[in-house]
């Protein structure tokens, strides 16, 4: 019964990173500008490349296989989760961040408090 | 001239299925030569006398088949970074302030980096059973230096005493050493007047030098296969440190010209 519902939390995960990666794609050449587009790509890299790894987790611990082929999968998938859990944010963090500064693209926003800063020379 | 831009493309394309069809390249049922089936055959099989003693056949047919020529391989991407060191190594202190990035970049760059050094070692110690090799595991190595570079500034490396006159070092080290495992056998043979040959690794049918393909350690035995892990060995040093070397002036290169915020 457990591993049931474990396959299906997995199955569920991996069903939604595609979905995700769809959207993520239609995003990217549906907005115009470069932040909003970051944003649909990073939606690509950790809805589409975190959940699936996390869906194959539950999936692997879920199905009748040898313990030791269980490790080996969950524990590769995990770290690999993990480090796109952890690079991600901070590659779309570098590429806002440079983009910003060197002015080649000013986000649409109403109210730019960083830019305020940046101007009176509060923020380095 | 418009016609001509069509019909070119059209005559070499036929040319080439042509030239494919008749050489059976496109037919589906298509074999393996037999040179392929020799080489999966006997590298792997220990008792063969033409074995190499490891399960990755790629590898071995680098570095015991064609020994020779990868090591030549491995000079010319040698001189090439003598060829860098000669036109961007003028290493006067740049002027200017130069930052390093944010704490977020920082802090997972650092978390990032072992990570990647270990995976970079692991393949190049595996070459001989799993896929992957020396060169390999030093270009995937390398991604580390380079994040670091970029997120501390290029003194970085130089501050943990790496500097580019030591990764030379190494780097000439690395080669040197894989030409000196390759020139054995050649000063075996002459020293004791029994046949065997250049990058020799096993044994031969008419030449019984071999290196050993095990290693015996207090713990358990390990699979080395004669040179073919010394040799990745090395040249995973070889190849980390000369493409370091390259990274360190790009970014060095790149800071000049203001980049580094």
């Amino acid at each position: 019964m457990i591993d049931l519902i474990l396959f299906y939390i997995g199955v569920a995960l991996v069903f939604i990173g595609g979905v995700m990666d769809i959207l993520a794609t239609i995003g990217f050449f549906k907005f115009k500008e470069f932040y909003t587009r970051l944003h649909a790509a990073t939606i690509g890299s950790i809805g589409g490349g975190l959940y699936p790894l996390i869906g194959v987790v539950f999936i692997v611990l879920g199905l009748d296989i040898d313990y030791n082929l269980k490790l080996v999968f969950t524990g590769t998938s995990i770290i690999a989760a993990g480090i796109i859990a952890l690079a991600t944010p901070a590659g779309s963090h570098i590429l806002a961040r440079g983009v910003y500064r060197s002015r080649e693209e000013s986000p649409s926003v109403i109210i730019d408090r960083l830019g305020e800063d940046l101007e009176r020379g509060e923020m380095e | 001239m418009k016609k001509l831009e069509v019909v070119i493309p059209i005559v070499i394309g036929l040319g080439l299925f042509i030239l494919l069809y008749n050489s059976g390249l496109l037919s589906v049922e298509r074999s393996l030569t037999t040179l392929a089936e020799k080489y999966l055959e006997y590298i792997p099989d220990a008792s063969s006398i033409y074995t190499s003693m490891a399960f990755e056949v790629v590898t071995a047919v680098i570095w015991d088949q064609r020994g020779f020529d990868t090591y030549f391989e491995t000079s010319v991407l040698f001189f090439a970074i003598i060829a860098t060191l000669a036109i961007a190594s003028k290493l006067e202190d740049i002027i200017g302030e130069r930052r390093s990035l944010t704490i977020i970049v920082r802090l997972v760059t650092r978390i990032l980096a072992p990570i990647i050094v270990v995976v970079s070692i692991s393949i190049a110690l595996h070459g001989h059973i799993t896929p992957g090799g020396g060169f390999q595991g030093g270009a995937v190595f390398v991604i580390a230096p380079l994040l670091l570079m970029l997120a501390y500034t290029s003194d970085w490396i130089r501050s943990r005493g790496f500097t580019d006159r030591k990764l030379l070092l190494l780097r000439g080290l690395g080669v040197t050493l894989i030409a000196l495992a390759g020139l054995i056998p050649v000063v075996y043979s002459y020293t004791t007047n029994i046949n065997a040959y250049l990058f020799q690794n096993q044994a031969k049918p008419d030449s019984f030098f071999n290196y050993p393909a095990y290693l015996q350690t207090p713990i358990s035995t390990i699979l080395v296969s004669g040179t073919i892990m010394l040799l990745n060995i090395l040249e995973f040093i070889a190849v980390l440190t000369g493409f370091t070397l390259a990274f360190y002036y790009l970014t060095r290169e790149f800071e000049k010209r203001g980049g580094g915020e």
